[in-house]
């Protein structure tokens, strides 16, 4: 596991408002490097919008973001990316028609080249030997020449992640990924997040319980655009304020 | 195992030998025959760089005759009025083609989709009603014939005249074959397999870290760009520009050609290109409302093969096409 005790990731009185209606409500969130955050909350309470603001997908109303107590908040998701935080979508976002090596190649690519003129030329043994290590980190190095859309539900999962974790990102949100998959998919989803977490820092946004409490030491409570609570799975479960959101008491 | 490579021997094969096959048929055929795929070359080349941005980046312009028209009057206008010899007039067209297009791509690609279109298009009408108020220039609606003003092409010991259809045919096909070759490099270098995934699905792309305004500014230059070289190789080989050539009608044929042949294809646009040009030549001289006859043709052809007839055999046959 990576050292744990110092911030990677902070957000101050952040803000989302669309139209009339306020999505994230001034949220201070403060995330150590090393950590599997897990961060749930009923559908609506704007876990999504709280982390497309991170990834940068969206734009802040007002507050600030920190990464590596670098301001990111004016900072666009392409260089976000580059520079470690990495976001897999809710619903799986492959490159559906190109083949699985071509999925991997565009993401090691990017690693490789970095964002700038290093794009015109690649050592292309070893992007080949990069993109064969992540096929066989997620075991799809026997359908490296499938059309990524043809694949089953939980192999995209896998190709998802897969994508996410050929950036080597610092910072990695994975959106809902065991969603819409079978028990034994979710296994292997769950057996990958593990692998991840030895490396790097994982935000986690889960409706699974399950999952939740088998993976997070730390869990995050949201509702309506607001923190709740946050603290251990334990003091999670015991908490009144969650009980209420969760049970509508 | 997968190889990253795959194709590679066989798809430069074949583009050599399409290259080699064009050059040959200038022994074997008649002359009108000639002087129809010397005009193939040149508007197929038209057709290779709209394909740069439609096929492989999936962006779609109304708006290439400008760049086409940019070539061809920075060409025609140089060898009429400053005198330029034909090989410096051709760079000259390539550079402020360039220079055209990523200006104008810069301001075009703040939108996207629909409004692309219609933003691309609207640019282009400016420059062609430009061409016609200029036209003490540009000889407008009637356009300038370059023939006398056509230096003579200066190969060290012995030069050619552009008037020779000889001539005229082989600079063709060098024009095309520096775009075509150019187009099969783009598409398995690293760049081009970053305009694909932009294709494919943008937002996947940019959350990879790459930035797809560049990319997509990149793309719309190279594509301006090999437009601009066609119009040049336009006003040099026919010696003609005229306003005609920068109208709508110009931005539209290229997308039609490379729907039909296949975008996303290198050979797609020359397919297109020449099925095209033939089925216009062949109907025009039955009937004079030959126009009915190409639509309906146009329409079979799109209904058999929606992915374009290159792009079909792609999909069914042979998958490592480029």
């Amino acid at each position: 596991m990576a050292s744990v005790g110092n911030v990677i990731l902070e957000t101050r009185a952040l803000t989302k408002r669309f139209g009339g209606l306020e999505a994230i409500r001034s949220v201070d969130f403060k995330l150590e490097r090393g950590e599997l955050r897990a961060i749930i909350g009923p559908n609506g309470a704007g876990k999504t919008t709280f982390v497309s603001m991170i990834s940068g997908r969206i734009r802040p109303s007002s507050g600030r973001i920190f990464f590596e107590g670098r301001d990111i908040t004016k900072m666009k998701a392409h260089d976000r990316a580059g520079m470690g935080i990495v976001y897999t979508f809710q619903i799986i976002n492959i490159f559906r028609n190109l083949p699985v090596y071509e999925n991997v190649s565009l993401a090691v690519q990017r690693r490789l080249a970095g964002g700038g003129a290093g794009i015109f030329r690649v050592d292309e043994e070893e992007l080949h030997r990069e993109v064969d290590a992540i096929l066989e980190r997620i075991g799809l190095r026997d359908v490296a020449e499938q059309e990524a859309g043809s694949l089953p539900y939980g192999h995209q999962r896998l190709l998802d992640i897969g994508l996410a974790l050929a950036l080597n990102p610092k910072l990695l949100i994975l959106d809902e990924p065991t969603q819409g998959l079978a028990i034994n998919e979710i296994d292997e989803v769950m057996r990958m997040i593990r692998e991840l977490h030895r490396e790097r820092t994982i935000m986690l946004i889960e409706h699974n319980m399950q999952v939740v409490l088998e993976l997070a030491k730390k869990i995050t409570v949201m509702d309506k655009g607001t923190i709740i609570a946050e603290g251990t799975p334990e003091e999670i479960e015991g908490n009144i304020e969650v009980q209420k959101v969760y049970l509508g008491l | 195992m997968y190889v990253a490579n795959k194709g590679l021997g066989k798809a430069l094969a074949l583009h050599i030998g399409v290259i080699a096959g064009f050059f040959i048929l200038q022994f074997i055929v008649p002359p009108f025959h000639a002087a129809m795929l010397t005009r193939i070359m040149v508007l197929a080349t038209y057709a290779i760089g709209y394909n740069i941005l439609l096929g492989y980046t999936g962006l779609m312009s109304l708006g290439h005759a400008m760049f086409f028209a940019t070539g061809l009057y920075a060409a025609g206008l140089s060898v009429i009025y400053y005198g330029l010899p034909p090989l410096e007039a051709l760079p000259l067209a390539i550079l402020l083609s360039a220079v055209m297009s990523a200006t104008m791509g810069a301001i075009t690609l703040r939108t996207s989709g629909v409004f692309f279109l219609i933003v691309t298009m609207i640019f282009s009408q400016v420059f062609f009603l430009t061409t016609l108020y200029f036209n003490m220039i540009t000889g407008g609606e009637e356009g300038l014939v370059l023939t006398r003003y056509l230096k003579p092409i200066s190969l060290g010991l012995f030069s050619v005249e552009l008037t020779d259809s000889v001539v005229k045919y082989n600079f063709a096909l060098i024009i095309f074959s520096i775009a075509f070759l150019f187009s099969l490099w783009l598409t398995r270098s690293p760049v081009g397999r970053v305009l694909i995934a932009i294709r494919e699905n943008d937002e996947r792309a940019e959350m990879l870290g790459y930035n797809i305004y560049k990319y997509k500014l990149l793309a719309f230059t190279m594509s301006g760009t090999i437009s601009g070289m066609a119009g040049a190789a336009y006003a040099l080989v026919f010696a003609y520009i005229g306003s005609a050539l920068a109208s709508i009608l110009y931005s539209i044929n290229p997308l039609l050609w490379t729907l039909l042949g296949g975008a996303g294809t290198t050979i797609g646009p020359i397919i297109g290109t020449g099925l095209m040009i033939y089925i216009i030549d062949f109907t025009s001289g039955i009937t004079s409302s030959y126009l009915i006859v190409v639509g309906i043709t146009l329409m079979l052809l799109v209904l058999a093969f929606p992915p374009g007839i290159v792009g079909a055999i792609k999909r069914r046959w042979i998958r490592w096409l480029p």
